[in-house]
């Protein structure tokens, strides 16, 4: 393919070529022995402005999920200017009707945690029930639901036990004579909750030959019912592909997943299944452009955060001692440090913003008592006094002796507006948004607007997008897209149509990036160096070749060129994207070579798939 | 951030590594800065679910335990239960469950080691709390950027290092081997590869001749690993018709253990390698219609019989290598009204390899009485899992960094248990 070279003489002039690349590199290694970071890019090359059309070209790329046709129309119609102050304000953006179809398709998404742990009654929620130690709901059909849930599951549970005990004892005269009633009656037109209990008293091949016998819909609802947690997480999954891929509100779904993993918890945690659609809806995304306050404060007072870093169960060390609290085996041990060191370090100040450890536990001190109501099924933020320790405190030396919850919030008060969160959250932007290591200059002038605004997100972003750094040589392509943004990148190209967006979920979990599903309340990192390595880049190929020859189950395109374009023209025009000429070369060589045919990725892949799958997995796409 | 370490390998690479074998492998175009192929190799296997440590290694001389476990406490060798329902006697005073009778033969020949009342001095009950904690080695801290497992890792700054160097088993690359030194997940070495060899050809010619460095290297090291793992397990393939006695297990265990018993013997670079395997959550049923059967027997012979493969199946190589095994916490001492047990404290560590002092139960047994107990229900950590690891990272892996292995924790040799016999 390259030299007709052979053996030892091919080998040898590409190491002759390599060294000389390597010399010419040698300003750089110098660099690096001297024993600094090598510099992504160089100043000056933030202070070099782009042409207008690598303006639009560079804007479709960062500030969106990658460019479509009609984000690439109303760039140019607009200008990038006003396109960018419309995304700052999406209530002003109409949305995508196609999303809203596609959303409605989970109703999980629109519930309160109340209502989903209602809707989708877990495990540990119903034989809390069955022992009487969990509220019932107040309203009398969702409580007999409930009611019905627990019975099959108590009984499913005594099932199993009597089974262990008895395995070599024949099955009873009477259960098989019940079941196999119960099979004759068939399970269609029973309730849900009727299904569950007939299935309850089945045998694994009985079990699976009614559930066959069921109507799709019907199989698909028992199907929740059995494994609610799953569904539950499952809605949460499909609703960020399906807003990323199809949202006109791109800036707000960026600013989401920013946020989101900025403040992150993680489905791993089994109860923040439940509390991440709400956290998602009325914490991250509904103050994803308003004061960082508010914002700090409205996750501080979440189930996820409560739950996910433990403060729903550190109370003051002399809580115990008082009078109605036995101290059980489980019950809270007092003083848990996790949410306070994380509030600084993570939230807020950053590594060296100026806090000691003496300040991360007088803030775990000041946040005792907050903590999630679990009188009902799925409370929300509950603050117990009794809980709270209540001496004064003080924190990054300011005395705090408000007493009560107003301790917690004076100390998000003071964090939210300190100097340091001003240039950790400013940071955190630019590395997002501009480049991995963004010029001090622009990091400075979104930490003046940071403290001048009161920590305004939306004048924060405007200050970073108007600036010059923003569209400059500098910044245009220095990022390594993530994989959550090269998978919906790649599906927004191809105008692909997501019917089970399961399937791209299970690619992001081979690409490293599974979704909520980042232990580490650190969150992914945005840096290019923790997305680039062998193993996930072969994994890109392959979701390159197998989305484009629509081998990946529930996703498909039309390889049809529109307006009789190739498919290079249609990347270069409409997905926007720098390819060169020597990987073009490349490409067409390769899929023109009839030799080569039976070696095409996937039988019957068109020539339209091989280009477009091929141009998806070239270093070019993984940029933007 | 591009680190200066990212940088050097990627350099590296492109003066060295770009023939069509990869050149890390032809010792004689290395130099001195190049290491040995043939590697200490440190293998990490994590239960998780949190096993039940006391009926793995059974206290039968603890009369407390058959008081705490009327329903599950598998007998003692000495109580005349059938040879198949009762402990195998180890040292007088443990057994293993006798599920794990396919070890039995390498606490014979003292390759394998037990560490008993080890664990995370953390007294969280939470899966998910206490698993971070263990991968992280920060037990009580979560924000710990990186794994235990990749700082085990001696920094290879400015020297070669194979892209098989830390090795996961799985699609994802787990917290544990998270950080700055390259780590790949596999799942499956033979799936390694890009579908499709023209395909493969045009992404490594497009890749190669790219302007953008970054991508470039990291292209030649993906192409460098595919041709490795097409080795490795054309290798494999061929000694698996060779061997076909089938001396692994099913399951993915057996599955994951094969194949970095394949990196292993194709002296590939391998230094450290990780699997998990999941189902050790017991709360209900287990233990089946005698103790010795069930749920945990299954998994037990599943668990025991994949790690005595794996020995038989690394030969001489068994001299380099050391397996060690851990699980997030134990379970409690007491059985639970649903014949399981509930969520506990300290655990066991199986440790075995070619220069392990085997044959031997490791750490002091706190005892299951009423006094003894953790929060009176637990058995009492008496080991930091951090000690126990600490000790083979530094002795085995000759990575004696103290301070920065378990930040916060320092790696003290006066609280190793003297398990390495090696040094």
């Amino acid at each position: 393919m390259q030299w007709k070279l052979s053996g030892p003489w091919r080998a040898c002039s590409r190491i002759r070529f390599e060294v000389l690349a390597a010399i010419l590199a040698t300003p750089l290694i110098l660099f690096v022995l001297a024993g600094e970071e090598p510099a992504g890019r160089s100043e000056a090359a933030f202070h070099r402005p782009l042409d207008e059309a690598r303006q639009v070209e560079h804007v479709a790329n960062r500030l969106t999920f990658g460019p479509t046709a009609n984000v690439v129309a109303s760039l140019r119609a607009i200008g990038v200017r006003k396109w960018i102050e419309l995304q700052l304000q999406p209530e002003r953006i109409p949305e995508s009707t196609l999303l809203e179809a596609k959303l409605a398709a989970y109703p999980a998404l629109r519930m309160s945690t109340a209502e989903l742990a209602v809707a989708y009654p877990n495990r540990q929620y119903l034989r809390a029930v069955s022992r009487g130690a969990a509220a019932l709901p107040a309203d009398p059909a969702e409580r007999e639901k409930v009611e019905a849930l627990a019975k099959v599951q108590a009984e499913r549970e005594r099932g199993f036990l009597r089974q262990a005990r008895s395995r070599t004892q024949p099955a009873s005269r009477e259960s098989t004579a019940r079941s196999k009633k119960e099979m004759a009656g068939g399970l269609n037109g029973t309730s849900g909750t009727l299904q569950l209990a007939a299935l309850a008293s089945m045998t694994p091949d009985e079990r699976a030959a009614a559930v066959r016998a069921l109507p799709p819909a019907e199989r698909k609802a028992l199907a929740e019912s059995v494994r609610p947690a799953l569904t539950v997480q499952a809605s949460l999954v499909a609703g960020k592909i399906l807003r990323a891929s199809y949202s006109e509100r791109q800036l707000e779904e960026l600013m989401t997943d920013f946020w989101f993993n900025h403040f992150n918890v993680s489905v791993k945690k089994e109860a923040d299944r439940y509390y991440s659609i709400p956290y998602e809806r009325d914490v991250i995304r509904k103050h994803a452009f308003g004061k960082f306050e508010d914002l700090l404060t409205a996750t501080a007072e979440s189930p996820a955060m409560l739950y996910y870093l433990d403060n729903f169960q550190s109370v003051s060390p002399d809580a115990r001692f008082r009078r109605g609290m036995q101290r059980a085996p489980r019950a809270p041990r007092g003083l848990n440090e996790n949410y306070a060191r994380e509030l600084m370090e993570l939230h807020t100040l950053g590594v060296g913003g100026g806090y000691t450890q003496k300040d991360v536990t007088e803030v775990a001190r000041c946040f005792t008592g907050w903590t999630i109501d679990r009188r009902t099924p799925g409370g929300g933020f509950r603050f117990v006094p009794q809980l709270h320790d209540s001496k004064a405190k003080t924190v990054l030396g300011k005395k705090i002796d408000a007493g009560g919850m107003e301790d917690g919030l004076r100390v998000l008060h003071l964090l939210a507006n300190h100097p340091s969160t001003a240039k950790f959250i400013s940071t955190k932007l630019a590395e997002r948004f501009v480049a991995d290591e963004p010029p001090a200059s622009l990091v400075e002038a979104m930490s003046a607007t940071f403290l001048r605004t009161g920590g305004d997100i939306r004048e924060v972003l405007r200050t970073m997008f108007a600036s010059e750094e923003f569209l400059s040589e500098g910044a245009y392509r220095a990022k390594v897209k993530q994989p959550f943004e090269m998978v919906v990148s790649a599906v927004r190209a191809l105008n692909a149509d997501i019917a089970q967006p399961v399937a791209l979920a299970r690619v992001l979990d081979r690409l490293g990036q599974p979704l909520y599903r980042k232990q580490e309340p650190t969150g992914y990192s945005a840096l290019n160096s923790e997305w680039v390595n062998s193993a996930a880049l072969v994994e890109r190929m392959n979701l390159a070749l197998g989305l484009a020859a629509n081998q990946i189950r529930g996703v498909r395109w039309k390889d049809i060129p529109e307006n009789g374009q190739t498919t290079v023209e249609m990347a270069r025009s409409r997905w926007l994207l720098p390819v060169s000429e020597s990987t073009v070369e490349r490409i067409g060589k390769a899929i023109d070579d009839p030799a080569q045919e039976q070696l095409r990725p996937f039988r019957g892949a068109t020539e339209a798939q091989m280009w477009a799958g091929l141009l998806l997995g070239s270093p070019e796409f993984q940029r933007h | 951030m591009y680190s200066r370490r990212c940088f050097m390998r990627g350099a590296a690479l492109a003066m060295f590594g770009a023939g069509s074998v990869p050149l890390w492998l032809g010792r004689a175009a290395q130099g001195a800065a190049m290491p040995s192929s043939r590697k200490k190799v440190l293998v990490a296997i994590f239960q998780r679910g949190a096993a039940d440590g006391l009926n793995t290694v059974v206290p039968f001389g603890d009369r407390d335990y058959y008081k705490l476990r009327p329903n599950l406490a598998i007998p003692a060798p000495s109580r005349g239960a059938a040879l198949d329902e009762a402990a195998l006697d180890l040292d007088g005073f443990f057994g293993f469950h006798p599920s794990l009778a396919g070890l039995k033969p390498l606490w014979d020949a003292k390759e394998l080691a037990i560490v008993n009342a080890a664990g995370s001095p953390d007294p969280t009950r939470s899966h998910f709390d206490a698993q971070d904690y263990m991968e992280s080695g920060t037990p009580g801290v979560k924000s710990t950027r990186d794994g235990w497992l990749n700082r085990a890792l001696v920094d290879a700054e400015g020297h070669f290092v194979s892209p098989v160097r830390a090795v996961a088993m799985g699609s994802a690359l787990p917290r544990i081997l998270r950080g700055p030194e390259p780590a790949v997940a596999i799942d499956r070495l033979e799936d390694f590869q890009v579908r499709g060899r023209q395909a493969e050809g045009v992404f490594s010619s497009i890749y190669g001749d790219s302007a953008d460095a970054l991508l470039r290297n990291t292209g030649k090291e993906a192409f460098d690993a595919i041709r490795i793992a097409k080795q490795v397990s054309a290798s494999a393939a061929r000694q698996g018709m060779n061997d076909p006695n089938g001396s692994y297990p099913n399951g993915p265990l057996a599955r994951s253990l094969r194949q970095i018993a394949a990196l292993i013997k194709a002296d590939v670079g391998l230094e450290v390698a990780f699997a998990d395997v999941g189902g050790w959550d017991h709360h209900v049923n287990e233990v089946g219609v005698r103790p010795a059967t069930g749920q945990l027997a299954n998994l037990l012979r599943n668990f025991g019989d994949s790690l005595a493969a794996f020995r038989r199946d690394l030969g001489d190589r068994f001299e380099d290598v050391v397996l060690v095994t851990m699980s997030e916490f134990g379970r409690t001492a007491r059985e639970n009204g649903t014949r399981g047990t509930d969520h506990g404290h300290a655990n066991l560590m199986f440790v075995t390899g070619g220069p392990i002092a085997g044959g031997k139960v490791y750490g002091d047994w706190p005892g299951l009485g009423d006094g003894q107990l953790y929060e009176r229900r637990d058995l009492a950590v008496t080991t930091d899992f951090r000690d126990v690891l600490g000790e083979l990272i530094s002795e085995h892996l000759g990575n004696r960094d103290r301070t920065g292995l378990f930040p916060g924790y320092t790696v003290s040799p006066a609280r190793f248990r003297r398990l390495y016999a090696v040094s």
